[in-house]
């Protein structure tokens, strides 16, 4: 079976359709359109919930700007089609981030993600044993050591995406500016 | 008895008969304690106050070490699970877009390829043609939506008599 012990199926299925692969469709596609269609089809991490919360500190010290990227552009464009390219860069991330991770800490994740199944909310504090092999683990073999603020407020982000014109697609956005007087202008002098 | 003013001569009898006359002690009975005898009992007073304040301090401070031990467990545990937000909404995006995609292919085999209307331009995603983004619903034509429909709304089975 490919894949690793967590998952061990490798990903979980996508379940679509195919209509871009029928005969008299596939010539009219673009290949810019038919790399979106491929892109789409990318499934999900089958990571299970106790081994995201065990390694989140570390996940948030490697992956924080390129989520908050994806976030920014979410918010700004309100279109799921126009940030398909930082939707692909946060998966990729956190592939990367979690296929170093099993091969690297293989044992500890799991004694610490057991442990934290046992709580009902999940809380670190029945764990802090298995937590700290973890952490050790993770900063001697690939030098990644915990955030502690890893979710910020007041935050800025770095984009090379400019800011978008007229999001909500009003009509009349582009109104002239109306002709205002020059309030410094050299004005009379009133005697009494 | 005999009480008289002159001088009797007892018989001398009297001298044999041995007995102890019940005399006040020699040098007399002591002082009577007659002053107030009112003495302090227990702590009493500003040690009393001083007591409760101090145990009260402590509790305080117990509780206070507390309340910032659980501030700081609960701070942990909302932020690893707040940290996946974007990775999570990522991947509802890319479902969103794949039933987005599937409307898009209903409209051009149900409206133009039926021949219901050839003229149709499919593309647009929602009815009244407003340019902003739509999602798609759960009602989508995904088998895998479709079967989980059943189980959140069954079906209307119209009862054709009693």
């Amino acid at each position: 079976m490919p894949g690793n012990f967590i998952n061990p199926y490798g990903h979980v299925p996508v379940d679509t359709t195919a209509f871009e692969e029928a005969a008299g469709v596939k010539e009219k596609i673009d290949p810019e359109l038919a790399g979106i269609l491929k892109d789409i089809k990318r499934g999900d991490l089958g990571v299970p919930s106790h081994v995201l919360k065990a390694s989140a500190f570390q996940y948030a010290n490697e992956c924080n700007e390129v989520n908050k990227e994806f976030m920014l552009c979410r918010e700004e464009e309100l279109d799921p089609r126009k940030c398909l390219k930082y939707n692909l860069k946060v998966s990729d991330c956190a592939e990367n981030f979690f296929r170093k991770m099993t091969t690297a800490c293989a044992d500890e994740i799991v004694a610490f993600g057991t442990c934290l199944e046992r709580d009902h909310k999940r809380s670190f504090v029945y764990c802090r044993d298995e937590q700290v092999k973890f952490d050790r683990c993770m900063f001697e073999k690939l030098g990644i050591d915990k955030k502690y603020h890893a979710v910020e407020l007041d935050q800025t982000v770095k984009t090379d995406r400019p800011a978008p014109k007229n999001p909500f697609k009003l009509k009349n956005y582009d109104h002239p500016q109306p002709l205002m007087p020059d309030w410094n202008r050299p004005l009379p002098k009133i005697e009494d | 008895m005999s009480f008289s003013r002159s001088v009797v001569k007892m018989s001398a009898g009297w001298k044999n008969i041995k007995y102890r006359q019940d005399m006040p002690p020699p040098g007399g009975y002591g002082a009577v304690p007659y002053k107030r005898n009112l003495p302090v009992r227990g702590l009493g007073g500003f040690t009393l106050f001083g007591l409760g304040i101090g145990l009260s301090a402590i509790g305080v401070k117990m509780l206070w070490e507390r309340k910032v031990l659980e501030q700081f467990t609960n701070q942990e545990s909302h932020q690893a699970e707040l940290v996946y937000y974007p990775l999570l909404q990522a991947e509802k995006d890319r479902t969103e877009l794949r039933l987005h995609k599937e409307k898009i292919e209903s409209e051009a085999l149900n409206i133009v390829g039926t021949g219901f209307d050839p003229t149709y331009e499919p593309g647009i995603g929602n009815v009244y043609h407003t340019p902003m983004y739509e999602p798609a619903l759960m009602e989508s034509l995904s088998p895998f939506w479709q079967s989980i429909k059943l189980w959140y709304q069954p079906p209307n089975i119209e009862k054709l008599g009693p």
